[in-house]
C-alpha cells in the first residue's frame, strides 16, 4: 500500500518536473494584488493570459504595500531563481536592477506594438532602461486629488476650492459650521502627499520640478518654499486630535461619514467612497488639488521582467507584455482597481468622471510629474528623507524657515 | 560556567565506546551548524554590508565607515536611538516592578489564584499587533479613554499622549508593559514556589514579619529569575517593531521611532541597504555592551 503511494508520488513528480510536457508560454507572476478590488483587477490579466494560451503560476506575497513582495523578488533574482514577471513600482530601482544585469526586456513586443506612441512620455521613460522596455506598465495612480463631501460643503455654503486662498476661506467657513475642514492622517506618507500638493499648487509645475524632481538646493530653500510651508502651517492647525497614526482609509472615512469636509489623497481613495455607496459628482467630489492647473503627479505599477533562461518563461514574458497592453485588458483592469490605464488610446466610455479628468490630463497635459513617493524621479532614499522632515514638521511647531532649512539638509544628507 | 559548558564536553557517563562519549555532541551538531550559518554567518554578512555602499542590492564595494557617519548625522536615527533607552529602561523597569508585585501577591495563596494568574497572563497570548491596535483606540483622544472620561463629565480630563511628541514613547511603554508584565509575573511566581518552605518557616520562627521575609530573603533568592527576565525583556525591547508600527507608526513625526523600525525603513523600503545594516550593527553592539557585562557578573557569581 505504502509503497504504491510512494511510486505514484514519484511518477507525479516526474510528470510535473519534466519540461517535455510543458512547451507553453508560462509565467510565474509574483505580485501583491491580494485585496478585493486588486485581486479582481489581476484576474482580468490572468483570464486574458490564459485565454491566449499561457500558463499562469500565481505567487502572491501580501503585505507592506509591496515591500514584502519586492524583497522576495530581489532575493529570488539574486539567488538565480527569478519569477517570470514581478509586480514592481515603475521607477529608478529598475535601472539599478538592469545595470546589475538582472533584467531582461520585452522590446520585441514593445517595438511591434508601438508602445512609445501609446504611452505618456513619463511612463515610457521610466519603463525603459537603455532604450529597452524592461517593465510592462499596468496602471497609473494620481496623487494630487482633493476629495470632498458634497453634503458638508452644501451645509457650510461653500464651493470646492480651486486656489489655496479659496481653500483657506472655505476651511474657515467649514470649521465655523462645526465640521473638521480637512481630514489628515498623521502618517509620514500621507502628510507628504499634502506637502507635494501644496508645492504643486503654490509653486506651479516648474517649481515642483525644480524642488521635488531635480531637488535643487536653491528651490528647496527658496521664498516659494517658505510660502508653501506658510500654507502648511495653516493646514497643520486644521488637524483634529485623532489624527495621530490614522490610516488613510480611516481618514477617508471621516469624509465619507460627513465628519470632515475634505481630504488630500491619491485616487485609490475613490474605492472607499464607491464601497460606501456614494456617487462621484453627487455625494462626493473629486477635483485636482487647488492650484494644480493641468499638472498631474503620478505613480505607476508595472510588471518587471527579470532575465530568464527557460524558453517557456521567455515566451511567457512576451505574451504577458502583449496581454497587459491590450486596450481591453487595460480598461477592465482599471475599472476593477480604480486606477487609469497607461495606454492613451483606451476609450473613455464607462469610466467615471474622476477617471475621465485623469485620462484627459494624461493624454494632453505637458505637465505630468512623478510623485515624490513613486521613486520615478527622486531616489527613495531622498524621497524618504523628505517625508521624515515633513512628518517632523507636522508633529511640531516648526517654523517655515526652519522647515525649509531642515528639508534642504535632509536631502543633502541622503545623497 | 559549568552548566553552560557541560553539553560540549564528553559525556560524564563512564566509559562505554564512541557513541556514548560523543552522543551529546552529535545531537547538538546540526543545531550548531544551522546557528553558525544562519545566525552568525548572516550577522557577519550584515556587518560587511554596513561597510559598503549597497543601496537596492547588496554590493561589495568597501566604503569604510561612511554609513556610520551618515547614521550618526541622521536626526531620525538619533531620536530612534535615544528612544531605545527611554523605552528599554521604562519597559524593563515597570515590567519587573509590576510582575514581581503581582507574583508576591499571588504567592500569598489568594483565593482563586488560578483565575488571577490566567487574567494577568492572558495579554501574553495576544500578538503585539492586536495589543497595539487596541491601545491605539484606547488612547485615541477622539474615541478612547479621553472621550469617555470627558463624556462622564470630567471635561478637563486629557489623555493625549499619542499626539504629543514628548509623550508618545511612553504610550508605547504602557502598551508594552501591559502585554509583558504577566509573563514576568509567571516567571517570578514559579521561582517563588521553587523556594524551600523550610526557609520561610525558619524565618517565621525567628519572628521576621512577612514583608521582611520577602524583601531580605525571598526576593534576593530570585536572582536567577531576574537574570532570565531581564535578558528576555531586553531582547523584546530590541525586537519591538510591530508594536511601534501599529500603535504610533513612529509618530507624531518620528518622535516615537525605534531603531528596528528605522532599520526596516532604510533597508527594505528606501533602498539604503547599507545604512539599514549599519543601524542593525549598532543595535546589536548596544545590546551586547549592556547585556554581556550583566551576564558575566551574574554567571560568575559563586553559588
Amino acid at each position: 500500500m505504502r509503497r504504491r503511494k510512494i511510486l505514484g508520488l514519484a511518477i507525479g513528480v516526474v510528470f510535473i518536473a519534466s519540461p517535455a510536457f510543458a512547451q507553453q508560454p508560462t509565467a510565474e507572476v509574483l505580485h501583491w494584488w491580494t485585496s478585493g478590488g486588486e485581486a479582481k483587477a489581476l484576474k482580468v490579466i490572468h483570464d486574458r493570459f490564459v485565454a491566449e494560451g499561457g500558463k499562469w503560476v500565481d505567487n502572491p506575497v501580501a503585505g507592506g504595500g509591496g515591500d514584502a513582495a519586492e524583497t522576495v523578488a530581489k532575493t529570488r533574482i539574486l539567488g538565480g531563481k527569478p519569477p517570470t514577471v514581478m509586480q514592481w513600482h515603475l521607477g529608478l530601482s529598475l535601472q539599478q536592477l538592469a545595470q546589475a544585469g538582472l533584467l531582461g526586456d520585452v522590446d520585441a513586443v514593445a517595438a511591434k506594438e508601438h508602445w512609445d506612441a501609446l504611452l505618456p512620455p513619463l511612463i515610457a521613460e521610466n519603463a525603459k532602461v537603455g532604450g529597452k522596455y524592461v517593465a510592462i506598465p499596468v496602471d497609473i495612480h494620481g496623487e494630487n486629488w482633493l476629495w470632498t463631501n458634497a453634503k458638508v460643503f452644501a451645509a457650510a455654503g461653500v464651493a470646492v476650492p480651486t486656489t489655496w486662498d479659496e481653500f483657506d476661506a472655505a476651511a474657515a467657513k467649514i470649521k465655523a459650521a462645526g465640521y473638521i475642514p480637512l481630514a489628515v492622517g498623521g502618517q509620514d506618507w500621507q502628510e507628504t502627499i499634502i506637502f507635494a500638493d501644496v508645492v504643486l499648487g503654490v509653486g506651479g509645475p516648474d517649481f515642483f520640478d525644480a524642488a521635488l524632481v531635480r531637488l535643487e538646493d536653491a528651490a528647496l530653500e527658496s521664498p516659494t518654499m517658505l510660502e508653501v510651508f506658510a500654507e502648511l502651517v495653516k493646514i497643520r492647525g486644521m488637524m483634529d486630535p485623532g489624527a495621530g497614526n490614522r490610516s488613510w482609509n480611516e481618514t477617508t472615512n471621516l469624509v465619507i461619514t460627513g465628519k470632515a469636509a475634505m481630504q488630500f489623497m491619491g485616487d485609490w481613495a475613490k474605492g472607499e467612497f464607491s464601497a460606501a455607496g456614494m456617487k462621484p459628482g453627487v455625494d462626493f467630489g473629486c477635483a485636482l488639488a487647488p492650484g494644480s492647473g493641468d499638472a498631474y503627479s503620478i505613480a505607476a505599477d508595472s510588471f518587471a521582467v527579470p532575465r530568464v533562461a527557460d524558453p517557456d518563461q521567455r515566451a511567457g514574458q512576451l505574451l504577458m507584455a502583449h496581454v497587459v497592453m491590450e486596450p481591453e485588458t487595460q480598461r477592465d483592469f482599471s475599472f476593477a482597481k480604480g486606477s487609469v490605464p497607461p495606454r492613451k488610446d483606451v476609450p473613455l466610455d464607462g469610466f467615471d468622471q474622476c477617471s475621465r479628468i485623469a485620462m484627459n490630463i494624461l493624454r494632453q497635459s505637458p505637465h505630468l510629474l512623478p510623485s515624490l513617493g513613486s521613486g520615478m524621479a527622486v531616489p527613495l532614499a531622498q524621497g524618504g528623507a523628505i517625508s521624515d522632515t515633513i512628518a517632523a514638521f507636522f508633529a511640531s511647531p516648526m517654523s517655515p524657515e526652519s522647515a525649509a532649512r531642515a528639508l534642504r539638509a535632509a536631502v543633502a544628507a541622503a545623497r | 560556567m559549568p552548566r553552560f559548558r557541560s553539553a560540549f564536553l564528553p559525556s560524564p557517563i563512564k566509559g562505554e565506546g564512541f557513541f556514548d562519549r560523543y552522543a551529546a555532541r552529535l545531537a547538538l551538531a546540526p543545531t550548531a551548524v544551522v546557528a553558525a550559518v544562519f545566525l552568525y554567518g548572516f550577522a557577519g554578512w550584515t556587518g560587511w554590508i554596513s561597510l559598503t555602499n549597497s543601496t537596492l542590492l547588496p554590493r561589495n564595494d568597501f566604503a569604510g565607515l561612511a554609513q556610520y557617519a551618515k547614521l550618526w548625522s541622521n536626526p531620525r536615527w538619533l531620536v530612534a536611538y535615544g528612544n531605545l533607552f527611554i523605552y528599554g529602561v521604562c519597559f524593563i523597569g515597570f515590567c519587573v516592578a509590576i510582575g514581581l508585585s503581582l507574583a508576591i501577591l499571588l504567592d500569598r495563596r489568594v483565593r482563586g489564584e488560578g483565575l488571577w494568574r490566567a487574567i494577568y497572563l492572558y495579554p501574553l497570548a495576544i500578538s503585539f499587533v492586536v495589543t497595539g491596535t487596541a491601545w491605539r483606540w484606547i488612547m485615541d483622544p477622539t474615541m478612547g479613554l479621553q472621550a469617555a472620561v470627558q463624556g462622564w463629565g470630567w471635561s478637563g480630563f486629557s489623555f493625549d499622549w499619542l499626539n504629543d511628541p514628548n509623550r508618545a514613547i511612553y504610550a508605547l511603554v504602557i502598551a508594552g508593559v501591559w502585554q509583558s508584565s504577566g509573563f514576568v509575573m509567571a516567571v517570578f511566581l514559579a521561582a517563588l514556589r521553587g523556594i524551600d518552605d523550610e526557609i520561610v518557616k525558619a524565618a517565621r520562627i525567628d519572628g521576621a514579619p512577612t514583608w521582611k521575609i520577602y524583601a531580605f530573603i525571598l526576593v534576593p533568592m530570585l536572582r536567577p529569575a531576574f537574570l532570565t527576565v531581564i535578558v528576555l525583556l531586553a531582547v523584546a525591547v530590541l525586537r519591538n517593531f510591530d508594536l511601534v508600527v501599529v500603535l504610533t507608526g513612529g509618530g507624531p513625526g518620528y518622535a516615537s521611532d525605534l531603531p528596528s523600525r528605522f532599520m526596516y525603513d532604510m533597508g527594505f523600503r528606501r533602498d539604503q541597504l547599507a545604512l539599514g545594516a549599519a543601524s542593525a550593527v549598532i543595535m546589536f553592539a548596544t545590546f551586547l555592551a549592556i547585556i554581556l557585562p550583566y551576564l558575566a557578573s551574574e554567571l560568575r557569581r559563586p553559588r
